[in-house]
């Protein structure tokens, strides 16, 4: 589509349909067209990002013929770890010759704001200049606000999408589109605006412009499977860590260190940290299972560390 | 003496959505509207003003915001052949551009939710 005009709809029956169709002519249209399409998701924790960007993957998975579910794990890069590994395999595995997505899930609690900068970053560029003339893909980009990445980044980014996600209700996401006001040539801005375009109805097409798109939690088997391998990712990540504090602390105290008081004192920093050792049922809090298998923990250190962290996190 | 219109960035803004060329069109009409009745040497301020207001009448025609044909069953029902020739230039160019105001707030586009 034009500069000024995003998309020209066919008839929609019901919203479902609107949204769908919508997503696919915005992105999929795109990239048939040879044309970069990055898709920036931003929000405060909690808001539904990566569910928004999971809903978004999978129409585009299905335009393509794809079952989602079978895909997934290929197309979400869960850490920056899997990074390179995953571009290049659905920019060059056989298998995944029609995988035309790459989800960037935020990975802000693992490492420190400068590094997820750095990442975020060079990963766009990386990106860009390694998929044109290979494959083309739709990029999704997962961070918490605009600050994350660089002016000269923006600029190579088509949509930017703020997910609000109302307490009781489901995310909703603003998409809108950026464009460069070139008015004064000396000066030239990033701005952003709606989308528009048109969308018959009636036998007549209609000037309209999109404003919430309200996001369904994705089904129960995406969700199971994204949390599950979600969790099991990034506590890799953050295991290797606690293991290199270990190592430290115990070449400064020859040995002689409370393992368990480590983990409660490094894993109740943050909510972002907590989610990965608790899990809610009812009213109750209870430690993840996999907990005890990712630190190596004997069922009486497991027992040891719930007690001491639930009474931490409670205050005592 | 008519008046001009108001501060033409005070009818349109980016949130109005109207389409960005018109918006700039329309905006120096509205200028060059004001400024051709301000500058009292009515022949060079008519000249540069129907210049504008008709840029604007085509740009806004070609953006099918109306047709020809609307835009002139509009204006022979308004204006006064008997009017001196200058005043209804003038004249004729307001209202031209108030004709093209109408229709562009008539054709504002509508909000679409959707879900995914």
């Amino acid at each position: 589509m034009g500069k000024y005009v995003d998309f020209r709809l066919p008839d929609c029956k019901t919203q479902e349909e609107l949204g769908s169709t919508l997503i696919e002519h915005l992105t999929v249209n795109r990239i048939k067209a040879k044309k970069p399409c990055f898709l920036y998701l931003t929000g405060e924790s909690g808001e539904g990002k990566s569910y928004t960007g999971l809903a978004i993957s999978k129409i585009i998975a299905e335009a393509y013929g794809l079952d989602f579910l079978r895909v997934m794990d290929n197309a979400v890069v869960y850490t920056p770890l899997e990074y390179s590994f995953k571009l290049r395999n659905i920019l060059y595995a056989k298998e995944l010759k029609h995988l035309h997505v790459i989800m960037i899930d935020e990975a802000r609690d693992l490492l420190s704001s400068k590094t997820w900068y750095d990442f975020i970053n060079r990963t766009i560029n990386d990106i860009n200049n390694q998929h044109r003339g290979v494959k083309p893909l739709v990029v999704i980009v997962i961070s918490q606000d605009l600050g994350d990445i660089d002016y000269a980044t923006r600029k190579t980014i088509q949509y930017r999408g703020k997910c609000l996600r109302p307490i009781g209700k489901n995310a909703v996401l603003h998409l809108k589109r950026f464009w460069k006001d070139e008015h004064d040539i000396s000066n030239v801005k990033l701005r952003e605006r709606s989308l528009r375009g048109f969308l018959r109805h009636d036998g007549r097409s209609h000037k309209v412009y999109i404003g919430d798109i309200r996001v369904k939690l994705p089904s129960k088997n995406i969700r199971d499977v994204y949390d599950k391998h979600s969790f099991i990712k990034k506590s890799e990540v953050l295991r290797r860590k606690i293991e290199m504090i270990e190592k430290r602390i115990q070449k400064e105290m020859y040995g002689e260190y409370d393992k368990i008081g480590m983990l409660v004192d490094y894993y109740s920093q943050n909510d972002l940290l907590m989610k990965f050792v608790t899990v809610r049922k009812g009213n109750n809090y209870h430690i993840r299972s996999d907990f005890k298998r990712i630190h190596d923990l004997t069922g009486s250190d497991l027992k040891d560390f719930e007690e001491r962290f639930l009474n931490r996190i409670a205050g005592d | 003496m008519l008046k001009p219109y108001k501060k033409s960035d005070d009818l349109f803004s980016e949130e109005d959505d109207v389409d960005l060329i018109l918006q700039s069109a329309l905006n120096r009409a509205l200028g060059a509207l004001g400024k051709g009745v301000e500058m009292g040497n009515f022949e060079t301020g008519m000249m540069v003003k129907n210049l504008e207001v008709d840029q604007a009448v085509i740009i806004a025609e070609n953006l099918g915001y109306f047709s020809h044909d609307d835009l002139e069953n509009f204006l022979s029902g308004k204006v006064d052949e008997s009017d001196d020739k200058l005043i209804s230039d003038t004249k004729i160019s307001n209202l031209k551009i108030g004709f093209i105001i109408s229709k562009v707030q008539e054709k504002k586009p509508k909000r679409a939710d959707a879900i995914i």
